[in-house]
């Protein structure tokens, strides 16, 4: 049975588990999320018999799978290694996508593993379904009792569910420089139930993609861990597609992080979600309300949106959100969290500044003369915003990274004899492009669905002008570090997308650091004339639009390793 | 004609204001939803109410303002619950409810309620919006403070409290005696079955804390034999904890069962408790009041769940009791006479024997015949206690009435409620 048919197969399925979920509460209840058991089964299924994996990489993808699934929201169910060993030696035969073989296995030696571990652990665990009125009742007040009853327990033998991975496609691409992976793959998910009888039922499937690559000669080092080319295009593939999942994960209905709001300051409100249900600053909540109309019918009503700004420990306060668009609110509406990969997609197109002073790079080879011009450059940026507030509980505090890309108004000439020179000084503007690469930090502190930004960048930045030199196309670069702050001002325009404008001052040092590349390799140049070289520098401000997306899946994540690192810790 | 278009209007908008000004809000709940969900102590119930919030704008109405009023409307369910709603609400007589309805304004405003709110859920059980989200309806989990309720009517003269009733003749002395369905005693049964004896001691707990004078039947080895003997001469059920309640003379006794079901959950036992209370009046073993009172299903100890389930079923209980006391206070102290003819000649004259008793005793007080045998005559008698302070009392008085007729008067068996006693000629 292939991948695809599975879906087909158990849309009815699906649709009852849906609905049986829907009968176990009235759609009115002030429901909030209660943790779930799962079981993660270490084996990789392939839908396609063709998939090459050797044993360590299968291993790799099962263990990054298994921490990104692995979420606080979930209590874990650590199946024992034998039993596993038994699973995986049967599966072994059927490696390739067997939904009926597959859960014929699970209910053989997986099931009565589940079990044992929910008998032994569903005290503990039911002791977080015990709710706040139960906990005022005389059997925990006086009594000192848990305040557990069998609804409980029962709630907990029956709220487990399993993960059995699978991947759909691993391809692996050797250009001449790069290194590429591209893997697709997924998690099938099954709920069991053990009262009144054992069940397992098929729940629903997620699907995801990871692409990365990477500079065959580089050598990676990301918190203190070295990666190989090869490695790291391997390592960011496989942890854009887990982190792709584990926003799949969170997405589910019946894993998506709820509460009711318990109180409102301004714009302050108050939630009984913490530290220990996964909660995690930065991240956005929808709220909404039940809504009866004329006839009867219930609909569930958003109206705005939150964005966690304080994560508390249940032993302390309540968590926080800030209410970046406020609707009509009151205590008991219903916070529901928004899917986040803790990544923003920043688009800037702006304009900077660039001076360049009249000066000459003199080769063996040739003489480039620049000419003076104040020049505006046009450029655009695009920025990968991480939020990095979960690790520093700093609420809205991102790390950026990101490249732009623009020109510029030059007056320059190549030349290749003296003569030429005294006949054609340079006078026509000329586009030269104007490449960097940055990264650094932003704040941003929200009044509403208004927020003012600061962030203050480090930057390689190069202009380059290409000419011709002997027939061949030549690439000559003036390279400089620097720095850019920036102040913007933004506008929330959804719970996904932010625009703005933005003002910035630019300043990078005229640097007499050229390159040159003529055919496929670059090469540092030499200037003779050091002593009066073609000054180009930025010292001024900019302005700017800020755009950015924040987006739920990202098949290239640059940042994925890092943030799958983070998480570990 | 201009000065006096303005003058209609300013009439207009005047008459307007006071007739705004003359509606008066009602205090009353709009919502008379509520159900008890737990007696967690004797002087505390939680309650799970529903509160509307409906705002009196047609426009801008927010959803702060229908909350903090549906919020006020739950207290107020909850509260009105307790005083008219359910089986046993605190107030039952038709003079009580007409006192309420004067202040009932008063005592609903949203400052006076709060003081019987002991705690209040943070979440909503239910909350939905509707009318074109103009109106809120929510339902919330409240613990009130009855005893602090009851005060405060009574302090405002709505019902009698139980501290004046104490002040009066006293709260009914109560017994607790396990029901049995053999002839074993009930000392025997909380000797041997030490969850029965901590269901009796859940319910003392409960009879203590409301000031009830609690009898422990430990304390008092056997029935009287000779009561034995003269209540079957009447023809009374040897119910042993009638007879026990009868010897030791306590104003009411209170009887309970237990059953108790199990079954597991993986390997975790979990245990629901079922108590039955049953109060009857001593001297004529009318039942007073029956109430089952559910545990949980829990893992938890016993004799946790037991008090658990006899929390949920003695209040109500009780608050019978006090009602039936109330209504027999007013009739005067209760006493149950039994008087046989303790001679033949007396047996002979018996019937002109017990006429003369009857007038006695009409005399003393209110006087109910049981029953009238040959040499047996079985009474009820209703005195006021100031007249005569015990059952002592009666007895000398009887006893210097009827030598006066020539007759005598030896008392057999005498406690608080119960006076066996036999009477002959000189």
């Amino acid at each position: 049975m292939s991948v695809d048919r599975i879906g087909k197969y158990h849309i009815a399925l699906l649709i009852a588990v849906l609905i049986a979920t829907n009968i176990l509460y009235s759609p009115t209840e002030c429901y909030s999320y209660e943790k779930k058991s799962i079981s993660f089964v270490p084996v990789l299924l392939k839908s396609d018999e063709n998939i090459q994996l050797s044993w360590k990489r299968e291993k790799i993808i099962l263990h990054e799978l298994k921490k990104a699934i692995q979420m606080k929201r979930f209590f874990i169910n650590d199946l024992p290694d034998t039993s596993v060993r038994k699973f995986v030696e049967e599966m072994e035969n059927f490696r390739t996508m067997r939904i009926d073989m597959m859960r014929k296995y699970i209910e053989k030696f997986l099931l009565p593993e589940i079990y044992k571990i929910l008998d032994a652990s569903k005290e503990i665990r039911a002791k977080e379904f015990v709710s706040e009125t139960d906990k005022n009742f005389f059997i925990v007040l006086k009594a000192k009792e848990l305040g557990i009853t069998s609804d409980e327990l029962i709630k907990v033998m029956n709220s487990s569910y399993i993960a059995v991975p699978f991947i759909s496609e691993f391809v692996k691409t050797k250009k001449k420089d790069k290194i590429q992976y591209k893997i697709s793959g997924g998690i099938v998910w099954y709920h069991i139930k053990f009262y009144p009888d054992k069940k397992i039922e098929y729940a629903c499937k997620i699907e995801s993609w990871g692409i990365g690559s990477a500079e065959k000669k580089e050598k990676y080092t990301i918190l203190n861990r070295k990666y190989n080319a090869d490695e790291f295009a391997f390592m960011t593939a496989v942890n854009s597609l887990a982190l792709n999942l584990q926003v799949k994960t969170r997405e589910l209905k019946f894993f998506k992080l709820e509460a009711p709001i318990i109180s409102i300051n301004k714009r302050t409100i108050y939630l009984t979600l913490y530290k220990e249900d996964g909660l995690k600053e930065d991240h956005p909540f929808k709220i909404g309300e039940w809504i009866e109309d004329k006839d009867g019918n219930l609909e569930f009503r958003y109206s705005g949106f939150v964005r966690i700004n304080k994560v508390s420990s249940k032993k302390e306060n309540l968590s926080t959100g800030l209410a970046i668009y406020k609707g009509d609110w009151a205590r008991g509406m219903i916070a529901v969290e928004h899917p986040y990969l803790g990544i923003d997609i920043a688009f800037k197109p702006r304009i900077a500044p660039i001076i360049v002073k009249k000066g000459a790079v003199l080769t063996d080879k040739f003489l480039l003369l620049f000419g003076n011009s104040l020049g505006q450059a046009t450029a655009i940026d695009l920025n990968l915003n991480l939020s990095i507030s979960p690790y520093i509980h700093s609420f809205q505090t991102f790390l950026v990274g990101g490249a732009g890309v623009g020109i510029v108004p030059v007056k320059t000439k190549l030349y290749s004899d003296i003569p030429s020179i005294i006949f054609n000084w340079p006078k026509e503007s000329i586009f030269a492009t104007m490449v960097n690469g940055h990264i650094g930090f932003l704040k941003r502190y929200y009044f509403g669905p208004f927020a003012i930004h600061l962030e203050g960048l480090a930057a390689f930045q190069r202009l380059f002008i290409t000419d011709e030199y002997k027939d061949t196309t030549v690439y000559i670069y003036n390279n400089s570090f620097g720095t850019r702050l920036n102040l913007g001002l933004e506008y929330a325009l959804g719970i996904d997308t932010n625009i703005g404008f933005f003002v910035g001052y630019d300043l990078f040092p005229p640097m007499d650091w050229w390159t040159i590349k003529c055919g496929r390799k670059e090469e540092d140049l030499k200037n003779y004339l050091s002593y009066q070289y073609p000054r180009i520098y930025s010292n001024g401000l900019s302005f700017g639009i800020y755009l950015h997306f924040s987006v739920s899946e990202l098949p290239f994540n640059p940042f994925a390793i890092l943030q799958s690192s983070l998480n570990e810790n | 004609m201009k000065p006096k278009i303005g003058i209609q209007i300013l009439f207009l908008l005047i008459s307007l204001i006071l007739i705004h000004a003359g509606e008066k809000q009602s205090n009353l709940p709009i919502s008379r939803e509520a159900v008890i969900i737990e007696y967690t102590s004797p002087s505390e119930v939680m309650i799970r109410a529903t509160g509307y919030g409906i705002s009196n704008r047609r426009f801008w109405v927010k959803s702060k303002e229908l909350d903090l009023k549906a919020n006020i409307d739950a207290r107020r369910a909850a509260l009105w619950y307790l005083i008219f709603g359910g089986t046993d609400p605190i107030l039952k007589t038709k003079k009580e409810i007409e006192n309420f309805k004067k202040i009932q304004n008063s005592f609903f405003s949203s400052d006076n309620i709060k003081q019987f709110i002991v705690w209040e859920s943070e979440t909503y059980n239910q909350r939905i919006k509707f009318d074109n989200g103009k109106k809120l309806k929510i339902v919330k989990t409240l613990k009130v403070n009855v005893k602090l309720l009851k005060d405060f009517l009574a302090s405002n003269g709505i019902i009698e409290s139980e501290k004046s009733i104490m002040e009066k003749a006293g709260l009914p002395q109560i017994m607790v005696v396990p029901e049995a369905k053999d002839t074993t005693t009930a000392i025997e049964l909380l000797k041997k079955d030490p969850l029965l004896k901590k269901g009796a001691e859940a319910i003392e707990q409960s009879l203590t804390a409301r000031g009830f004078e609690v009898i422990v039947p430990e304390q008092i080895s056997s029935i009287n034999n000779i009561l034995l003997t003269r209540l079957s001469m009447v023809g009374e059920s040897p119910d042993p904890a009638y007879l026990f309640a009868l010897s030791i003379g306590s104003d009411v006794y209170i009887t309970f069962n237990m059953t108790s079901s199990a079954r597991y959950i993986g390997s975790t036992m979990v245990k629901k408790y079922a108590i039955t209370c049953r109060a009857f009046e001593t001297t004529t073993a009318r039942l007073l009041g029956t109430e089952i009172g559910y545990s949980k299903e829990r893992p938890a100890r016993d004799a946790a769940l037991i008090e658990e389930a006899v929390n949920n079923a003695i209040g109500k209980v009780l608050d019978r009791i006090i009602e039936y006391w109330k209504m027999d206070l007013k009739k005067g102290t209760q006493y149950r006479i039994i008087i046989s003819c303790n001679d033949e000649p007396a047996k002979e004259n018996s019937e002109e024997i017990f006429y003369i008793i009857r007038s006695l005793l009409k005399k003393m007080g209110n006087l109910k015949e049981n029953s009238i045998s040959d040499n047996i005559y079985d009474s009820m008698l209703w005195i006021n206690s100031e007249a005569f302070a015990g059952a002592f009392d009666i007895y000398i008085h009887l006893k210097k009435k009827l030598a006066t007729r020539g007759l005598t008067l030896d008392k057999v068996f005498l406690n608080r409620k119960l006076l066996v006693l036999k009477v002959g000629e000189n």
